[in-house]
């Protein structure tokens, strides 16, 4: 069968992503991800300038696959991630997506403009990182006007190069988000970034265990948000979606296809090595096999065109 | 699947091993293979990687040497104040029964090693320590205790010989059969130790030390070239042979923030 999925017109051998925050500051481990069966890679947001993260602890295992983080976008900066992709696109063919942060209107444009010389397959922007609210307010993906701006400034920034927006699933409606970015050109949508923020204290000492005191959740608790927020997006946007968040098998990311989603992001449940990426793609070929499935982007929204006779 | 949050700890004992260097000493029952780690934390300033060793059962050991801004904050902590304790994390040392081992470690690199001893059963053991000088010493007295014959090296000859301990280490491999070789320290003291063992096809195993944030693999703080090696969830412990093939092992390491810097 085929498990290329149709997105953009890029040649990506699988629907599952590397999603970005994840194993994503270095090239080789890029490469490595993709080696292990990524479809594409997504770098860790990168910043114009260098960017400290929060000091340790950064990120907290809840078990049952779930993590706590507030890592607070560390990034070198843009020569730093021209060292990184040039080494990555030494070591493997799979497309790259680069993730860009930045803490005003202007820098996100300059920012887009200095990674899309990089030449990226797409750029995602991260407008939606809980992780950074002490340092900059509320992220640009909770506000219409901001995320609107945002879009239109990146877009103008970088030419041809296809581009995602992250959205935040910590707003009142993220599909009003969804269509803003759209309406301001966007060429797909990634959602959702992690959820919340919320927190951990250790009890023996009545303290919250994050440096960052608060951080964004993510891991299967949190799919049930996630598979909602894509199936309300995919009805609203005629842009593909790339649909991330608690994806850790290959049940899961069906489903999350099956939301509306064209590729799929997996994150946490590369925890224990990104050998995981060929297993759930394995197991989705099998469903598929088993089920009739020959094209895998038919599973893409099936969920909207079920008709149940009753 | 299970969580792995901190566990907070009273401090039971302070042990002055070198100038700079203390052993913590903390009661805990946790289940460590030799060459893990743990993550200490000392809240509202940070949180770092320690390799952990143990003398009895219901103890646990971690030494720390100041280098900057945590190991000077957590030296100055008093028996009866509190850390909190993550992990253990990583995959430690391959440890043979009934074999001719030698350990080498540098400076605070001592540490991990001496957590091979309860493991090594019947086996004889070299340890060679290097300082720079007979200050700094750490861990002879460990190994004197747990049996070890102990070779000493200093830069300045104030204690031992007067050299590396990659030379007392290559001496030591002329003159008699060895099995296995097990080192932690300075990165380019192992990469020699490494290369001695390839030479003279004696497997060993080193553990790596990279900037270290989530310990299990995900945030890819510790990824090294060009493999995307973690060393916090694929070492720190990795064979000889395969660290040299890193084409970073030796040569750079990266920042919190991921920008390299050279050894």
């Amino acid at each position: 069968m085929n498990i290329s999925p149709d997105f953009l017109e890029l040649r990506i051998a699988n629907p599952l992503i590397l999603a970005s925050g994840i194993l994503g500051t270095t090239g080789a481990s890029l490469a490595a991800a993709a080696k292990n069966g990524a479809g594409a890679v997504t770098s860790k947001s990168a910043w114009l300038n260098r960017h400290d993260g929060h000091p340790n602890p950064t990120v907290l295992d809840l078990g049952g696959g779930n993590l706590l983080n507030a890592v607070g976008l560390p990034h070198g900066g843009i020569e730093e991630a021209r060292t990184e992709f040039e080494n990555f696109r030494k070591l493997s063919e799979a497309p790259l997506f680069a993730s860009i942060a930045a803490n005003n209107f202007e820098e996100f444009g300059e920012t887009a403009k200095a990674v899309a010389e990089l030449k990226p397959d797409l750029i995602e922007l991260n407008i939606s990182c809980p992780n950074v609210e002490d340092e900059f307010g509320k992220p640009f993906a909770c506000s219409v006007q901001d995320a609107t701006k945002a879009t239109r400034i990146v877009k103008k920034a970088i030419g041809k190069i296809p581009l995602s927006i992250k959205l935040s699933p910590n707003v009142e409606n993220i599909v009003e988000i969804a269509r803003a970015a759209e309406a301001a050109g966007a060429d797909a949508i990634t959602a959702i970034n992690t959820v919340g923020p919320g927190m951990a204290i250790d009890i023996e000492i009545a303290e919250p265990i994050l440096a960052n005191r608060v951080g964004g959740l993510s891991g299967p608790a949190i799919r049930p948000l996630a598979i909602r927020a894509v199936f309300e997006i995919f009805k609203a946007v005629k842009i593909p979606i790339i649909g991330t968040g608690g994806i850790s098998n290959g049940r899961d990311a069906i489903e999350m296809m099956e939301a509306g989603a064209s590729l799929v992001g997996i994150g946490s449940a590369a925890k224990n090595g990104t050998e995981i990426f060929r297993k759930i793609a394995a197991e989705i070929e099998k469903w598929c096999e088993s089920h009739g499935i020959s094209e895998i982007s038919d599973l893409i929204g099936k969920t909207h065109k079920t008709k149940i006779q009753v | 699947m299970s969580e792995n949050l901190p566990t907070v700890l009273e401090i039971r004992e302070i042990v002055d091993e070198a100038d700079g260097i203390k052993t913590f000493v903390f009661k805990s029952e946790m289940n460590f293979d030799s060459g893990q780690f743990v993550m200490v934390w000392l809240p509202r300033i940070d949180e770092k990687p320690f390799g952990v060793w143990r003398l009895t059962k219901n103890e646990i050991q971690i030494t720390v040497s100041v280098v900057g801004e945590f190991s000077k904050r957590m030296c100055e902590l008093k028996v009866g104040e509190k850390v909190g304790i993550r992990g253990p994390f990583g995959h430690g040392f391959t440890i043979p029964k009934k074999k001719k081992i030698v350990l080498v470690g540098g400076g605070c690199g001592v540490a991990p090693l001496l957590s091979i001893f309860e493991k090594a059963e019947n086996c004889e053991i070299d340890f060679i320590i290097g300082a720079r000088s007979k200050n700094l010493i750490f861990g002879k007295k460990w190994a004197e205790k747990m049996g070890a014959r102990v070779l000493i090296s200093t830069n300045d000859g104030s204690c031992g010989e007067k050299c590396f301990a990659t030379e007392l280490f290559e001496k030591l491999v002329s003159e008699k059969p060895i099995d296995m070789v097990f080192s932690c320290g300075p990165e380019l003291m192992m990469k020699r130790v490494a290369e001695i063992c390839t030479k003279k096809k004696i497997p060993c195993e080193l553990s790596l030390e990279r900037f270290m944030k989530c310990g299990i693999g995900v945030c890819g703080s510790c990824a090294m070239d060009n493999s995307g090696f973690c060393v916090c969830s694929d070492g720190p412990v990795i064979a000889g042979g395969k660290a040299l093939k890193m084409v970073e092992f030796g040569k750079y390491r990266r920042d919190d923030v991921g920008v390299r810097e050279n050894f």
